[in-house]
């Protein structure tokens, strides 16, 4: 009796050794899951719902809020660059009459853009694609085809716009090039001459 | 007998019954569907917020100093109804946008023939801000045919010309 109580302690102590060392091996051969790299739309605020300023009986995903911010102060520095003045005078003559369609359009569609381009699954852009939104023959909106100068005098606008938002390249170096590295991927369609 | 002859009288009353209440009840369904789809379509989206926005420049031949471009900037910043405003210190080009909504509140400032930006325009020139010597002018683009923004583009397409008569039907 004694040696089989012996056995039975043998047997059960084996068969928590073996556990544990199943238990610990098969921590070891687990790979973790990788922890998918965030895309731009989630760096700059993602799909959390907030209020939103403009309206505070809606609400809006943060990072189109953080876009449409960025947008609409580019938008300013734009209009206030001499360079660019030449391919918006449909834009200026309709504010100047009184329109704000286009002015309120250019900020969603270009918002769109924006939000498609770094990552959000949310929103859409439904305008026409760069290369023959730019390009005057296939688009009559667009007075003269765009120079490299003026393509990187806009980025450089964008650049202006981020800043008013209170992105700098000082405070958020790979933020502000990660962006800009996205508008230069449009260049080769948007310069067409 | 007699109850056996009833039953055929009784029997379309009843049908006649269940059809008013699955008729209602269709009916019902389709008001409560379609008054909840109205209140969906009808509520304000946020790129609805900004239809009323509306931007001016003024342009500044001449040097402006540092100061001065502050100076300028903080005046038109702090007009009641002015939305955001940005200086391009370069080329001194002040560019600002107010809410068409709320230009009541410049009333004050605003004589019976003016618009909001030929009144901050006025309130700039008069505001003893910079020296005489800079020439402030409006920019003001005459309607042309020209094209404009490409982003802008979509506005002609099928897609947006009906999207907009519907959205207009429920506003």
């Amino acid at each position: 009796m004694q040696f089989s109580l012996k056995r039975a302690h043998l047997s059960a102590a084996s068969c928590i050794i073996g556990l544990v060392l199943f238990a610990s091996c098969s921590e070891e051969t687990s790979t973790p899951a990788p922890t998918p790299t965030p895309s731009l739309y989630d760096r700059v605020g993602g799909i959390t719902m907030v209020s939103d300023p403009s309206n505070p009986a809606t609400m809006i995903e943060k990072g189109r809020l953080t876009l449409r911010s960025v947008v609409d102060s580019s938008i300013l520095v734009i209009a206030a660059d001499p360079k660019m003045a030449k391919y918006f005078p449909v834009l200026f003559a309709e504010l100047g009459a009184g329109n704000t369609t286009g002015l309120s359009r250019l900020s969603k569609n270009f918002t769109d853009f924006m939000c498609l381009a770094t990552g959000s699954k949310t929103y859409t852009y439904s305008g026409l694609d760069m290369k023959a939104a730019h390009d005057p023959a296939k688009n009559s909106r667009i007075p003269m085809k765009i120079t490299a100068a003026d393509f990187d005098a806009f980025v450089g606008n964008i650049g202006v716009g981020l800043a008013k938002n209170g992105v700098t390249a000082a405070n958020n170096a790979q933020l502000v090039n990660d962006l800009v590295a996205l508008l230069n991927t449009t260049k080769a369609d948007i310069v067409q001459q | 007998m007699e109850s056996l002859q009833q039953h055929p009288k009784a029997a379309p009353k009843i049908k006649a019954k269940h059809y008013i209440i699955a008729l209602s009840t269709i009916v019902l369904g389709l008001c409560i569907t379609l008054c909840v789809h109205i209140y969906f379509v009808t509520l304000p989206d946020e790129t609805s917020v900004n239809t009323t926005h509306q931007l001016a420049r003024i342009d500044f031949n001449g040097n402006l100093t540092a100061q001065e471009q502050q100076a300028i900037q903080s005046f038109v910043k702090n007009l009641p109804g002015i939305i955001a405003v940005y200086m391009n210190t370069r080329d001194n080009i002040l560019v600002y946008v107010y809410d068409r909504k709320r230009e009541n509140l410049l009333h004050q400032y605003m004589s019976s023939d003016e618009g909001v930006s030929e009144c901050v325009y006025r309130l700039v020139k008069n505001s003893g801000l910079y020296s005489q010597s800079t020439y402030a002018q409006r920019y003001i683009v005459q309607p042309t045919t020209a094209g404009s923004c490409p982003v802008n583009a979509d506005q002609l397409s099928f897609y947006r010309k009906v999207s907009a008569t519907i959205h207009g039907v429920f506003q």
